[in-house]
């Protein structure tokens, strides 16, 4: 950078430039959006599909594939490097830890609860993380893709398991995928 | 009457790192270089003299056994980038 006289609209031109490129780091963070969206959608399906098939274990797409997200989310973020704290990304740690530990109690007592209930918690608390980390980022897909999850409680806690396990595969197509891409296009170029 | 420009981010580079931090709240310094595009010696100059007026604080550390300096925005620095942002608006109305 040269060290001369600014004019007023360049100044303006650079703080513009500069922050649009700190933006950029939000680009990064769609990578977890879009794998635990396949990752969940793929596990869905897969149930759905066994489930058609009268196989008894429907249930294993989930303890496969959520251990492997869990791997690449810890191997993630240590090989991520930290270089920069936003305001925005404590807030964000902050909701997706509450609803990792969420999720978890609700899981844990599934046998209880029954299953079908369980996928309609899981529903809500998607909607809430992702409602709640597009008002943070002022990102209205991830907005729409909590909406989305919330509607998506009615058609798995009033039908039935098969209809609760789609609900899920929707909620992972609409409220992780599709905004996850959104992102990833919008941002990621000034990553 | 034009108000007067604060001098110390009337400059480019220190205007791009203040405007990186008001966004970020905190970054490192590979961070900064890479963004600016500027040299490592100008960069720490002219950081330097923005902690001096105490709009940023610097803090130099490990990580890994490799040195980290982390550049964090200040209260002082927040209030004179939006004192300096109005001013920048009132000219601009000012001049259309």
């Amino acid at each position: 950078m040269e060290q001369r006289e600014l004019t007023q609209e360049e100044s303006l031109n650079i703080i513009s430039s500069m922050i649009e490129k700190a933006k950029g780091q939000i680009g990064r963070d769609s990578i977890h959006y879009l794998v635990w969206g396949w990752l969940g959608f793929v596990a869905a399906i897969g149930q759905f599909a066994l489930r058609m098939l009268d196989f008894p274990h429907h249930y294993i797409t989930w303890i496969i594939l959520m251990p492997i997200g869990g791997i690449w989310a810890f191997f993630q973020g240590r090989k991520q490097q930290k270089r920069t704290m936003g305001y925005s990304e404590k807030a964000m740690a902050a909701i997706w830890g509450a609803f990792t530990f969420s999720l978890l109690i609700v899981l844990a007592n599934g046998f209880i609860i029954q299953w079908q209930v369980a996928y309609a918690f899981m529903l809500v608390l998607v909607g809430l993380a992702t409602y709640v980390s597009g008002a943070i980022l002022d990102f209205t897909p991830l907005k729409i893709g909590g909406y989305l999850s919330w509607a998506l409680f009615a058609l798995a806690i009033y039908t039935n398991l098969d209809y609760a396990i789609l609900a899920i595969a929707i909620s992972m197509f609409g409220s992780y995928l599709i905004p996850g891409y959104l992102l990833k296009a919008r941002y990621g170029k000034e990553a | 009457m034009e108000k007067k420009l604060d001098p110390l981010l009337h400059n480019e580079l220190r205007l791009a790192i203040m405007s990186l931090l008001v966004s970020l709240k905190s970054c490192d310094y590979p961070f900064i270089k890479e963004k600016t595009g500027a040299t490592s010696g100008n960069i720490s100059i002219q950081a330097q003299k923005l902690r001096d007026a105490g709009y940023l604080s610097i803090e130099k550390g490990f990580k890994d056994n490799y040195p980290q300096t982390i550049y964090k925005i200040q209260p002082a620095g927040l209030k004179a980038f939006e004192e300096y942002v109005n001013s920048l608006k009132d000219y601009l109305e000012g001049n259309l």
